[in-house]
Order: structure tokens, then C-alpha cells, then sequence
């Protein structure tokens, strides 16, 4: 072995290990166990061949699961792609002075905040007989708006969607606003001496700028929204029936509470190669807009 | 310099052997109660005990209620199992139990008969599979419909006796503009302890007993559907939307007097210290035609385990002996309103008027019912809660939720 060889093997050795370790021994044994059926508790397993698979096929829950993380995914790429690239837009002006930092820093808050604490805030704000929200609907005359918004099937999931986006919003525009901060001045007075107002600066200017970025928020936003678990979890618990039960809380349900740990091994992998495709489909996108 | 080096060693290895082997003793406690009272009686009983057994430390970790039942499946699991440990009784104990993550307590009950004899023995029944003991109780419960008696006076209404009378009363509150019932389905659980009450009413006890026993569960017999629709009668005495709220808002909203009643647990008692109106209980009324037992109590010990795989068998059995002993069974009565399975710990010193009656209520109930969530495998249980969610939202029919039911028992069969 050379020289050269021998120190890319002693310095590359010890990432192969964490990564092989952490990320791809958990992988494996994951798909291992999803053919097996076994309790949390017990270490014996009894294989199953394709039976957890087969069941996913037919099990109305994941097909809740799957429209709730497309509702999440679609709602949080309009509010948080779309209107977070319009927060930036906005907190980009040079008209805002020193209010665009604040303005910007008022938006990020919520992102530096523990979600669990944020769910349990939204706890009360929700709650049908005490909560802020049903309170100021009645305090402005909509009383018949009034919900119990985490505890009916119809809004249920909309309520958790709606923390979300409040807690996401931020680190989004944030991200936004470094990428216009990256796009030449120029261009802006150009298009200003023409006789572009700011909102067809928006479209022609900072959209077609920001383009990458676009993708990689796209991209965060949608494997965030195939993987969220904390929110529903602490808000909704999946319910009411699985009303609010999105993929993880399914798999987190069926191995700690329901007692089925090869068949929560099953969803999980279902979560990989979902946001294993969504990752190659933005490598894909991204190696076109470049 | 080589000799003053070695009898420096010398004298740190002596000072090393000196130190008792127990001393390094650690076990390790995880319980549900990081809330007070209970928490600061648990830690209390720790400190009186590193006290009195000075090689022994004990480390606690806790998490609230549901939380617990997650976090429990994961620890014992692990290699990092904790010694001591709370649980339900029931099913619940019995799935730790058939995996072999507890210890039999079997000898350390006929080791010490003398503090064996002072617990209640049919609150050891409970945690007792196939003839052997699994866990200890540390606390006797029961589940009772609490009402406000100040509200019960100015409306001339009675304890109901029967579930005819108990809609009369709702009826009669709904008229005078209250909430007759408060309730909060938002976790689960709370609905598991109205079905298995209904269940218990309703259905013929040679029924129950072979349905919720995992390997010949079906629940197929008609009197589930009808105990859900009576059930469902039931909830339209209730707070709108018991789905958005959870069962610490229904405590709460009771001592505020936003409603009537609820259907509470003895432990709560302690809590409604804080009420301003006197109130009153009792046990959930018979159901006319039932064919189920009508004077039962629903209620269950709950208590410690040991891990099978401790490393420290003897001094976590010393802990539970301790925990147990009629000296910290009157102070959990008097410190947190748990009433206590040691016999002779529940008295007027230390129990309020209220919670001697309770104590009576479950000594004279004979065989109680346990808890539905805790009686049922965990998938079966969990069908059932989510089925009645959305029962409650008015999305299922009772016989689409039993269908639930029946296909998770059917499963829970086919993997045994």
C-alpha cells in the first residue's frame, strides 16, 4: 500500500466507522427487523417474511398517513417556500432600515424555540372550552367559528399544520434573505431605470436568482413534512381516531405503545426510501438548475 | 524512591479495600410522577431510606403518565434497564412479565411473611400470573363518578342508582344550564376507563373474561356494540368536544365548576383539595337489562416491579420492603392522597373523611375491574380508544368501531 493510500485509509477510517456505525448498521438492521415480528420487550423474534409488508399494503392507517404527509408537505411548501420568499423579499428592502433586522429576527424566533414547548403552548391555545383562539373568535363576533380544533377529525390536522408553519416560517425566509443578499444591486437598479415596479422585480429578478435555493427549501420542506413527528405527537397524538397520524407517529405507535416492533420497522423503512427518493429527485433538480 | 512508591501504593489499595463493598451499590428507580405531591413524597421516602441503608443510593428518572407507558418499553428493552420500577397491573404487567424482563417476588414475599401479611391480599392478585407474583402494589384505586354536592343541593338532585336515573339527573343539570358531565378524550386512556365500565355492566362476565384474554379474544358478542351506543347516549350529557381536551382540563374544569361531574380516580383526590364546593362520589351506576356484574368497582393496583436483570436483587427487594411498609404506607396516604395497600396505613389520621370512604368503597367492592387500556393487549386497547374517538366525533358507528376491535383481537391471535 502506498504512502498516499495508507493515509486516506487512517484518516478516512474512523468517519467510515461513525457513518457505518450510526447510520448504516441502524439502516440494515432495520430492514432486518421490518421481516421479523417481536415486542420491545422481548429479545425473540419470529420471522414473517413479507407479512409486515404485505399488511402496510393493506392498512387503512398508512393510507392516512400518506394523504396527511402530502397535506403537510403541499401546505408547507406554499406557506413556508412560497410566503417565506416573500417574507424575504419584504425584510430585503432597503426602505425597512434597521426594522428589516429586527423584523427578521421577530420571524427566526420561533425557529431557536424547543417544538416541544411550542406544541404544548398551542395546547392551550387550542382547547375548546378555555383556549386564546375560540376566545377571540368570540371576542370579534365569529363564535360560530368556534373549534375544538385538535380534537375534531376535520381540522385536527390542520391545526398541527398551522404550528408548524408558525415555528418553520422563519428559518425558511432566512434562507431566503441570505440569497438575495447574493444577487448584484445592479440588476435591481437596471430593472428600477426601466421602469420595473417591485413586484415585477420580484418575479423577474429574485425568483430566477434564487432559484437553487428554492429547490434546497423545497427539498428541506418536503422530507421535513415525510419525517415530522414531534408536532402531531405532542398535539394530536395521531387523533382524533388517526385523523392527525402522519408516518412517524404511525411507526412510533406501533412499536411503543401497540407493542409491534417488526411492523413499525416496516413503516420506517417505508420513511427511508420515501425521503431517499425525494433526495435523489433534488439531486436530480439540482444538478439540472445548475 | 521505588520503596516510597510502592508503599504509597500499598496504602491507597488498603484505603481502596477499606471502603465497604455496598457502598457502590446504585439502583437505579423509574417511576410516572415527576408532578407534585408525588414527587417530592417519592424522593422524600428515597432520602429516609439512603438514611437508614447508607451503601445504598438510588437514582430516579420520571416522566408523566403516557409517556411513562412509551418510555418504559424502550428502557426495558435496553441493557440500561432500571432496577425498580412502576407498573400497572393486569395485562400491562403481564406483557413485561411473559418477556421476562421481571423479577419473581414470589421469595421475597415468603421471606419477610411478617411484612407480606400487611399488604392487602387481593391487591397482589393483580399483578400474579400463573401463580407467581410479578409485582407489588403501592397504591389502591378506584374510579368513581365525582359531583359537585352544592349544585346536587340547589337542584334537589340524589346519587343516581341506576344509568335510567343517572340520564335523568344529566337532564336535569342540561336544563338548569350546566355541563352535566365533563370529560376529555384526548388522551386515550380516559375513554378506556368509561368503555371498560360499560363492558363490565353490559356484558356477561364468562364473555368479558374470554375476550380479553389475548389468545381467545374475538369480540363478537352483541353487548359491546350496545355498551358503546350506551356509552354514546351517555356522551350526550357531556362537555362539547372531549376530544380536544385532555383529562388534567376535565380535573380542572370540575374544581372550577364549569361541570357537574366526572368520572375521576381516588388517587385524584389530592388535587381536588383545591375545589371550593364540598363534593361527593360513587361507584358508576347499574344498567338496567345488563347482563354484566352491576356493583363492581372499576380500579386496579398499581405498584413496583423489579427488573429480571438487576444486578442488585437484594437491595432493590429492601427498597420495596421499605416502600412498602405501613410507616411510608400512612405517608403516602397523608402526603399525597394515594391510598395506600398496607394495611393499617389508611386511617383517620391519615386520610381524609373522603378518602375512608373510598378506601371502604374498594375494601367492600370484592373483585374489581381493571382498567380497560391495562386489562387488554396494547394493540386491542388501542383499537378501542381510537375507534371511540372517533365515535365521539360522530365519524364511526359503534359496530364500525368494534369491527376495529375485532380485527386487532384477531391479529393479536394469529401472532401468539
Amino acid at each position: 500500500m502506498s504512502r498516499r493510500a495508507l493515509d486516506l485509509t487512517i484518516y478516512s477510517l474512523p468517519f467510515l466507522l461513525v457513518v457505518g456505525v450510526f447510520v448504516f448498521y441502524p439502516l440494515i438492521a432495520n430492514f432486518y427487523y421490518s421481516f421479523q415480528a417481536f415486542s420491545a420487550f422481548s429479545p425473540t423474534m419470529r420471522p414473517v417474511g413479507l407479512e409486515n409488508y404485505a399488511r402496510l399494503m393493506n392498512d387503512p392507517v398508512i393510507r392516512i398517513a400518506f394523504v396527511n404527509v402530502g397535506l403537510y408537505a403541499a401546505l408547507s411548501v406554499l406557506c413556508q417556500v412560497a410566503f417565506g420568499l416573500v417574507l424575504a423579499a419584504i425584510l430585503s428592502q432597503a426602505f425597512l432600515g434597521r426594522w428589516a433586522r429586527f423584523l427578521q429576527a421577530f420571524f427566526f424566533l420561533p425557529v431557536v424555540m424547543s417544538i416541544t414547548v411550542i406544541a404544548f403552548v398551542f395546547t392551550f391555545f387550542y382547547d375548546p372550552m378555555t383556549g386564546l383562539i375560540n376566545e377571540l373568535l368570540a371576542a370579534v363576533g365569529l363564535g360560530a367559528w368556534q373549534r375544538a380544533w385538535l380534537g375534531e377529525s376535520a381540522t385536527a390536522i390542520y391545526a398541527v399544520i398551522a404550528v408548524s408553519q408558525w415555528q418553520s416560517i422563519g428559518y425558511v425566509m432566512m434562507l431566503f434573505v441570505v440569497a438575495i443578499q447574493g444577487i448584484p444591486r445592479d440588476l435591481y437598479e437596471a430593472a428600477e431605470l426601466d421602469g420595473a415596479g417591485p413586484v415585477a422585480q420580484f418575479f423577474y429578478i429574485t425568483v430566477p436568482q434564487v432559484r437553487e435555493m428554492l429547490i434546497v427549501a423545497t427539498v428541506i420542506t418536503v422530507t421535513g413534512s415525510i419525517t415530522v413527528f414531534s408536532e402531531p405527537h405532542i398535539l394530536t397524538g395521531g387523533g382524533p381516531g388517526n385523523s392527525s397520524t402522519v408516518l412517524a407517529t404511525y411507526m412510533y405507535r406501533s412499536a411503543f405503545f401497540r407493542d409491534e416492533m417488526g411492523y413499525a420497522a416496516a413503516i420506517a423503512s417505508v420513511i427511508f426510501v420515501a425521503t431517499m427518493m425525494v433526495s435523489l429527485l433534488q439531486l436530480r433538480l439540482f444538478g439540472k438548475a445548475k | 524512591m521505588t520503596t516510597r512508591i510502592k508503599s504509597l501504593s500499598f496504602a491507597a489499595l488498603a484505603a481502596v479495600m477499606a471502603v465497604p463493598a455496598y457502598a457502590d451499590v446504585e439502583l437505579q428507580m423509574f417511576h410516572r410522577w415527576p408532578n407534585a405531591p408525588f414527587k417530592p413524597y417519592i424522593d422524600s421516602v428515597i432520602a429516609d431510606f439512603e438514611a437508614a441503608n447508607p451503601g445504598i443510593r438510588i437514582v430516579t428518572d420520571q416522566v408523566l403518565n403516557d409517556a411513562y407507558k412509551d418510555k418504559i418499553r424502550v428502557v426495558l428493552g435496553s441493557a440500561n434497564t432500571p432496577d425498580v420500577f412502576f407498573a400497572w397491573s393486569g395485562e400491562w404487567a403481564f406483557n413485561i412479565a411473559r418477556a421476562g424482563r421481571s423479577m419473581d417476588l414470589g421469595p421475597l414475599l415468603e421471606a419477610n411473611p411478617e411484612w407480606a401479611q400487611n399488604i392487602v391480599a387481593e391487591q397482589i392478585e393483580p399483578f400474579t400470573m400463573d401463580g407467581t407474583v410479578y409485582g407489588l402494589p403501592w397504591q389502591m384505586d378506584g374510579k368513581a363518578i365525582f359531583y359537585n354536592k352544592r349544585i346536587f343541593e340547589e337542584l334537589g338532585l340524589t346519587e343516581p342508582q341506576t344509568f335510567g336515573e343517572l340520564m335523568q339527573v344529566c337532564g336535569t343539570l342540561q336544563n338548569a344550564g350546566h355541563t352535566p358531565i365533563l370529560f376529555g378524550s384526548r388522551a386515550p386512556w380516559a375513554i378506556s376507563h368509561y368503555i371498560g365500565t360499560f363492558n363490565e355492566r353490559i356484558v356477561a362476565p364468562e364473555v368479558l373474561a374470554a375476550d380479553y384474554n389475548r389468545a381467545t379474544g374475538e369480540f363478537t358478542h352483541p353487548g359491546y356494540v350496545e355498551a358503546l351506543e350506551k356509552f354514546a347516549e351517555l356522551a350526550t350529557c357531556m362537555n362539547r368536544s372531549p376530544n380536544g381536551i385532555d383529562h388534567e382540563s376535565t380535573r380542572n374544569n370540575f374544581i372550577a365548576e364549569r361541570g357537574a361531574m366526572a368520572y375521576l380516580q381516588y388517587a385524584e383526590m389530592g388535587f381536588l383539595t383545591a375545589a371550593e364546593f364540598p363534593y361527593g362520589f360513587f361507584i358508576f351506576p347499574e344498567i338496567e337489562g345488563g347482563k354484566g356484574r352491576q356493583t363492581t368497582l372499576q380500579g386496579a393496583p398499581q405498584g413496583w416491579m423489579i427488573s429480571a436483570d438487576t444486578k442488585h436483587p437484594e437491595e432493590a427487594a429492601k427498597f420495596l420492603e421499605f416502600l412498602i411498609s405501613p410507616e411510608m404506607g400512612a405517608r403516602l396516604t397523608a402526603e399525597t392522597g394515594i391510598i395506600s395497600p398496607v394495611k393499617g396505613a389508611v386511617t383517620a389520621e391519615s386520610a381524609t373523611p373522603e378518602q375512608l370512604v373510598a378506601f371502604e368503597q374498594i375494601m367492600n367492592a370484592g373483585d374489581p375491574y381493571i382498567w380497560l387500556d391495562t386489562a387488554l393487549d396494547s394493540a386491542v386497547a388501542d383499537a378501542y380508544m381510537r375507534g371511540v374517538q372517533l365515535l365521539l366525533d360522530g365519524r364511526m358507528t359503534p359496530e364500525e368501531v368494534m369491527m376495529d376491535v375485532q380485527a386487532a383481537a384477531d391479529r393479536v391471535r394469529g401472532s401468539l
